[in-house]
């Protein structure tokens, strides 16, 4: 009998000897370690893609900011069709629901971070392919710190206060403070420089869809033209002019090229196609239709064009009727029914007519000149003086529903219009309103105790 | 390592040679001491060896038993076990029914204890008292039965997830639901559903009710520790019927009945309401008399849809709320089982069918199960069992998950019945409804939206006697889950218009074995008794998923995705998990008086970094059985009273796969090439959720069971809590996965059972149980600057000193009866209001959607024949919120032109002086009907959970045609419901996290049985 007792304390000792067991490893099918794993060019312009990616999402240039500068101003109207949209034309935006641009954003800050912080010599490749690639990275993380700073900064609302910028993907600060507008613009500007001076032209992309040197100082031309940096804008605009890679799209080619990928006039645009899109959540399903549908179009719009204008003619804007209901829609923007065109995001007319503000502000003698370039090839009357009013109503002429409406009314100093009272509800705030930003998310709010947030909304 | 285990074993198999060369034979005859009748099935035991046998039909026994035996045990389930020594060649015993239960055991999932030798608080239900509710999975059928067990149904839908709580909450981020074991193996229990948006597919709904021999639920840690990292929320053991020696029995049910919503829901407006409250907003809008106000709309071109309404359609009214209804929906099921045996083997078969259909029109749920259990002794000393269980289960998966145009649910409540369902022609459907809600009668008969789950249990294990008092047991299990789901929207009417009709087929196969060994050492001297148990268990889990979609079909009528012709995708995975662990089990008593208790268990998991892999799980446990003591042998009333406390850690790693490592995500695409970027920080610090658990219970049985019950008070401490920690979405991430934060559950059970008539004619009986809950949530994350990271979502918060997810919102001040607008208090509590929504402030309103008490009340009567139950569950302390009140309440327009409202806005105010809730109707948006204590409710409700009743037929009936025992029955489920705060009028059965959804409500039944025994 004591033989057994001895036997089965050998066992009970055994059963709980062996308890390091190494065979419960898990299996990794769809991912990777990211530590080792950014070895070789392939693999960091797999990340570039990722970056340029997270800027198609529908909260960010997959569609919400376009809407974003279209419905806060006299352009638009959101009506209420799925309830989209609905607190940023009333200008009411709630803490708890403005964090899905805040986030897209600084997604793409974190990728751009990622490549930004690879040391360049421990990956194999060409390394001015490889340089190429961490300048698309600093233009991105600029692209997306001005977008920001033009969505939740204090610059138009009364204050001085602007965005946390992030310059490190591994978590050293967990709880960043906001900088100053000023510390925000030189900060996106060196970006910018930076990115450029890693760029060459040889090494741009083949395609408008990936960051180019002609991204970044298009960025730039906006950049100073936002601050009221007449030179910077100048030189910028003037250097992609000058560069004659891109032309002004003629007036009988104007609907077309909204169907056109890669077109002459194209800087920047992100790719979409049949089978990889946003689908309902883009912006055409956002513009008509009887689902969505959200965004129509406000009669003093239509009002301002010329009659022969082709930014005007029904193929543009025109009438959609739905449920026996006539509403007047972007029928030409963002056009195709299977959602496969690719997102404008820089053309080369936004960059002449950067140029011709310029002008205008320098009180240069050839302003008239650049001004009139694009009504020339738009079946418009031409313009007979230069005046900053003109520049902007060639703007929003140009450059309706791209999203660009409430930064030209912001930047001016303007209160927003109010043209209808009943479709518009914003009730036309004053310039200075700290409506004219968003709130700081409230979950950011909750996660960083250094946030400060914006008046009105606390 | 496991080579060695086997040598081991077989040295010990060489010394297997002790063979008695004397045996004796001993005979007798049992028999029912208040009846006299034989009683066949009667186990008898030499008492310390595994020598044993049954008795026959004729109740009589013949055993040979080892010369050094002592006595003979002799005992059966329902009777008082005896014990005789052995004085001669011929025992007769007479064995009287057992009312206190004492010898009862319980089953505890990796070992089965007698109910005095429990140190825990462990609850144990027959199958049998589970088997005939009409669900469709049977975690459904324990509500009110259970004290500390919630179980709540987001969803009516047939075949969804019940959230089920034991005792509280203990998690924020990770999953709160228990473990479950089935026949001693833990079981995966997860949702199945092809798409998060629809309804929830639980894997447990594949189990027949009618398979189950018992349910136990595991409170505390002397249970649950051995369970370890799994165990922290909790444990239901499920054992199912096996066979049992005699003669051949059949078993056949049959129960068919209808369903209907538990409760009536809201009314919504009708199209003369909505044309009046639209008049009236124009009016109060833009000051036009009500009068005028109709051709005012016209002319400014408001909106067509009131003229369509009255010129084109007179005024016709939509009503969609009935004809969405399918009343009285059908519910079936038959089952029929067989068990028998022998001495030396016995079987049990049953194959079961189970058809459900939804409370709304286009649902439905069928099952086909079956069931086979085969044990054999190949010898004295090795006995051998498999036991298989496979069942079909489909399901019609509702987009329900939130507020969808294609939602039928949601279509009752917000298509306007303005909208016509049929053309004029009263048949054809009509497809060019003007609403964004899509005509669900129509995509309800012309899409495809299948689940559909396959799953197969084996479970087999060997069971070898080595020598007298150690038992080896190697178990081998799995878990083979096949899930498909097919949806095909339509291209004519509903989301699948706008790309020519959609489909996505996708098929999950889950792949799960276990493989445990054990022995067991059982050792008795005097008054001592010493059980032992190492257990070693291996459990592998692996998921496949495949799916493909597809867009733009050429025709009607072809669902299946050969036809789809553009944006064809793709897409693949597989991830596993493992698990290896160590267990250690000790049980001691003396003299059945007092008892210890030891657990231990060494658990590895693959879901943590290779550093913090392995973690260690323990309990301790002691009893006194206060009834065995002398002193209490003259109190005769005292049947049983015994004190009972535990204390242990178990753990909790209920998180998702792969959390700790720093990932790259690898599927997504940019311009027709892989987009790489960085999804997930992961943490390598990451490990166990911790549990500590005290719990302390009495038993009692006095006046021969006619009062018994048990009392017992829990404190669980839970630490080192998984917490998806927010961080400042500046760094591109939402969240890092943490072990930080704290939460404390407290709280106290009772149950109290008394036999207050116990007559041969007339047996009538109450039980009653409840428990409290009261969770406080004691440490979370902090961030850089030392403060809590508060977790706040529009409508609840988790921080320090606040139940889990409390309610924190805007509080709301009532109407302006000045001029109708809506107010909320500007500091969220009392004093100054103010009429801008976006002013006020939040604040903490009170309660979470934790129940603090719930509780039970079960009564039975038998009288010559007849019997009768009656079940009430009652659910309080808690609050409940209306979501999508934002649209149901809103007094603009979504309410009277997009979508449509319930019928309480017609309380709306009207004129100065008008005292109500509603606020005044607008031409517009309005922010009144928003996220505030407006829409927050108490809800507390009572339920009837069961009413039954039945007849069993006299034998001379029976016997006619065959049968042993014939019951008829009647069986209401959920039949009334009372809800304490008259203004909710959602069913008051929401989900864990307190939120009325858009989801089918759940169900009351009537249900006509018919058991036979044969």
């Amino acid at each position: 009998m004591k033989v057994i007792y001895i036997y089965i304390s050998v066992v009970f000792v055994l059963l709980f000897t062996a308890c390091t067991d190494s065979d419960l490893e898990p299996t990794l099918t769809n991912e990777k370690d990211v530590a080792t794993n950014i070895k070789n060019l392939e693999d960091l312009h797999g990340i570039a893609n990722g970056m340029h990616d997270r800027f198609t999402v529908y909260t960010y240039y997959g569609r919400n900011m376009q809407i974003y500068g279209e419905v806060r101003s006299d352009n638009c109207f959101a009506n209420g069709n799925s309830g989209r949209f609905v607190p940023e034309a009333q200008m009411t935006v709630n803490p708890d629901n403005s964090n899905g641009p805040w986030e897209a954003m600084y997604a793409v800050i974190a990728s751009a971070n990622v490549i930004i912080q690879q040391d360049l010599n421990n990956i194999s490749g060409d390394m001015l392919k490889l340089k190429q690639i961490a300048g698309q990275a600093y233009i991105a993380r600029a692209m997306a710190h001005f977008d920001l700073l033009r969505l939740y900064g204090q610059q138009h609302a009364g204050g001085t206060l602007g965005i946390p910028y992030i310059k490190n993907y591994i978590i050293r600060d967990l709880s960043p403070v906001r900088g100053t507008i000023e510390e925000n613009r030189k900060a996106i500007f060196d970006d910018i420089e930076t990115g450029l001076s890693l760029m060459t032209e040889e090494n741009n992309p083949k395609t408008k869809q990936i960051i180019s040197t002609f991204t970044g100082f298009a960025l730039k031309a906006r950049l100073a033209l936002y601050f009221k940096e007449w030179e910077k804008a100048n030189a910028a605009a003037q250097t992609i002019v000058s560069s004659g890679k891109f032309e002004i799209v003629e007036a009988a080619g104007f609907v077309n090229s909204w169907k056109t990928k890669n077109s002459t006039n194209s800087i920047f645009e992100l790719a979409a196609s049949g089978t990889d899109n946003l689908g309902i959540n883009g912006l055409q399903y956002i513009y008509r239709g009887p689902s969505y549908g959200d965004i129509e179009v406000l009669d003093d719009l239509k009002s301002v064009f010329d009659e022969n204008d082709v930014r005007n003619n029904p193929a543009m804007i025109g009438f959609e009727t739905i449920a026996g209901k006539q509403r007047l829609r972007n029928l030409g923007k963002y056009p195709s029914s299977d959602f496969s065109d690719n997102i404008a995001l820089m053309r080369f007319e936004e960059m002449v007519l950067i140029l011709a503000e310029a002008k205008v502000e320098l009180g240069e003698p050839d302003a008239l000149e650049v001004l009139n370039l694009i009504p020339a090839k738009r079946n418009a009357t031409l313009y007979t003086e230069a005046t900053k009013a003109n520049v902007l109503l060639e703007r929003r002429k140009e450059l309706c529903f791209e999203g660009f409406r409430f930064d030209d009314l912001a930047r001016t100093g303007n209160d927003i219009p109010l043209v209808d009272q009943y479709r518009q509800t914003h009730g036309g705030p004053k310039y200075g309103s700290y409506k004219y930003a968003f709130p700081i998310p409230t979950v950011e709010m909750n996660a960083n105790s250094n946030m400060v947030q914006n008046d009105g909304y606390k | 390592m496991k080579f060695v285990c086997v040598l081991v074993l077989i040295i010990l198999l060489l010394h297997n040679q002790h063979v008695n060369a004397q045996n004796f034979i001993i005979k007798g005859k049992v028999t029912n001491f208040e009846e006299g009748a034989p009683i066949p099935g009667v186990s008898v035991v030499v008492k310390g060896s595994g020598v044993g046998t049954i008795t026959n039909t004729a109740g009589n026994y013949q055993i040979e038993i080892p010369q050094n035996s002592k006595s003979l045990v002799f005992s059966f389930l329902g009777m008082k076990t005896q014990e005789i020594n052995i004085s001669s060649t011929t025992i007769n015993v007479s064995l009287k029914t057992d009312f206190v239960g004492i010898d009862e055991v319980v089953a505890l999932g990796y070992a089965e204890k007698g109910k005095n030798d429990i140190t825990g608080s462990s609850f144990q239900i027959k199958g049998s008292k589970v088997a005939d509710i009409p669900v469709t999975s049977v975690d459904q059928a324990l509500q009110g039965k259970v004290p500390g067990l919630v179980i709540s149904a987001p969803s009516g839908t047939p075949g969804t997830m019940q959230d089920i709580r034991i005792r509280g909450v203990g998690s924020i981020t990770a999953s709160n639901n228990p473990l479950f074991v089935v026949d001693g193996v833990p079981v995966i229990n997860d949702n199945f559903t092809g798409e998060s948006v629809r309804s929830s597919f639980s894997a447990l709904s594949a189990l027949n009710s009618n398979d189950i021999e018992s349910i136990t639920v595991l409170k505390d840690a002397s249970a649950t520790s051995a369970y370890g990292a799994r165990g922290s929320n909790g444990v239901i053991v499920i054992a199912t019927k096996k066979g049992s020696p005699g003669k051949t029995k059949f078993s056949a049910s049959s129960s068919v009945g209808f369903q209907n919503n538990a409760t009536e829901g809201y009314q919504v407006l009708n199209g003369m309401q909505r044309e009046e409250l639209m008049l009236e907003s124009v009016h109060n809008t833009f000051g036009v008399p009500v009068d005028e106000a109709y051709n005012f709309i016209i002319e400014k071109n408001l909106t067509n849809r009131l003229k369509t309404w009255v010129e084109t359609y007179n005024r016709k009214e939509g009503n969609w709320n009935e004809l969405l209804k399918n009343k009285n929906a059908l519910v079936q099921n038959y089952d029929i089982s067989a068990s028998g045996g022998d001495a030396v083997s016995s079987y049990f078969i049953s194959l079961g069918y189970n058809n459900t259909e939804a409370t709304l029109v286009g649902g439905g749920f069928q099952r086909i199960s079956g069931k086979f259990n085969f044990q054999h002794d190949f010898s004295q000393k090795v006995k051998f069992s498999v036991n298989m269980m496979v069942s079909n289960t489909r399901q019609d998966a509702f987009l329900e998950q939130s507020l969808y145009f294609g939602g039928q649910n949601a279509t009752r409540y917000f298509m306007s019945p303005w909208e016509q369902p049929y053309l004029t022609d009263g048949v054809t459907l009509n497809t060019a409804a003007t609403s964004s809600f899509y005509n669900t009668l129509y995509t309800l008969e012309n899409d495809v939206y299948k689940n559909d789950l396959t799953r197969g249990i084996l479970n087999s294990f060997i069971e070898w006697k080595i020598i007298s008092n150690l038992v080896f047991k190697t178990v081998y299990a799995n878990d083979y889950n096949v899930a498909s789901f097919h949806n095909y929207q339509n291209r004519v009417h509903g989301d699948g218009k706008a790309e020519g009709g959609t489909a996505i087929q996708s098929v999950t196969r889950n792949y799960n074995w276990v493989s445990q060994n054990s022995l067991n050492y059982i050792f008795n001297t005097g008054n001592h008794s010493l059980a032992l148990k190492a257990l070693m268990e291996y459990q592998v889990n692996n998921y496949n998923f495949l799916q493909g979609s597809g867009e733009k079909f050429p025709a009607d009528g072809l669902y299946y995705l050969s036809a789809a012709s553009s944006n064809l995708d793709a897409n693949a995975g597989f991830n596993d998990w493992k698990n290896r662990s160590y267990l250690g089990m000790l049980n001691y008593n003396f003299s059945r008086k007092y008892i210890a208790d030891f657990t231990i268990r060494c658990e590895g998991s693959s879901l943590f970094a290779p550093e913090n892999r392995f973690g260690n799980f323990w309990s301790a446990g002691a009893a006194w059985n206060i009834s065995e003591e002398n002193f209490l042998q003259e109190l005769n009333f005292i049947d049983n009273l015994r004190l009972r406390a535990s204390y242990g850690l178990s753990g909790s790693s209920a998180i998702g796969i792969n959390q700790y490592q720093a990932l790259l995500g690898y599927d997504k695409s940019y311009a027709s090439e892989g987009a790489v970027y960085p999804r997930q920080i992961g943490n390598p610090d990451l490990t166990w959720e911790k549990n500590n658990n005290l719990n302390a219970g009495i038993d009692y049985a006095f006046f021969d069971g006619r009062l018994k019950g048990s009392f017992a008070w829990y404190n669980k401490k839970t630490y080192d809590l998984l917490q998806r920690v927010p961080v400042s979405r500046t760094i591109g991430h939402e969240s890092i996965m943490m072990n930080l934060g704290g939460m404390l559950n407290k709280g106290f059970e009772a149950v109290v059972q008394g036999e207050l008539v116990r007559s041969s004619d007339f047996k009538f009986s109450i039980g009653f149980n409840m428990a409290t809950v009261n969770n406080e949530v004691t440490a979370l994350a902090k961030d850089a600057a030392g403060n809590d990271i508060n977790i706040e979502d529009r409508l609840r918060k988790v921080a320090v000193g606040h139940p889990v997810y409390g309610w924190y919102m805007r509080k709301w001040a009532g109407v302006n009866t000045e001029n109708g607008n809506a107010q909320w208090y500007l500091n969220g509590k009392d004093g100054e209001v103010t009429e801008n929504y976006y002013a006020a402030g939040k604040e903490w309103q009170g309660e979470s959607a934790i129940p603090k008490i719930t509780a039970g009340l079960l009564t039975h009567v038998d009288f010559k024949g007849f019997f009768a139950d009656i079940n009430l569950y009652y659910a309080g302390g808690h609050k409940v919120y209306e979501d999508f009140s934002f649209l149901t309440h809103h007094t603009g327009f979504y309410s009277f032109s997009f979508y449509n409202g319930v019928d309480e806005l017609m309380d709306r105010w009207q004129k100065p002086g008008d005292i109500t809730t509603v606020p005044k109707v607008w031409y517009g948006t309005r922010d009144d009907a928003r996220e505030s204590t407006r829409f927050l409710f108490e809800g507390d409700y009572v339920r009837v959970k069961d009413l039954v009743f039945g007849t069993k037929l006299p034998v001379k009936w029976s016997g006619k045609i065959g049968c042993e025992i014939i019951t008829l029955s009647v069986r209401g489920t959920n039949l009334f419901t009372l809800v304490k705060d008259n203004g909710l009028k959602f069913d008051p059965e929401v989900g864990a996290d307190g939120l009325t959804r858009m989801t089918t409500p759940p169900v009351k039944s009537l249900v006509f049985g018919v058991n036979l025994i044969f």
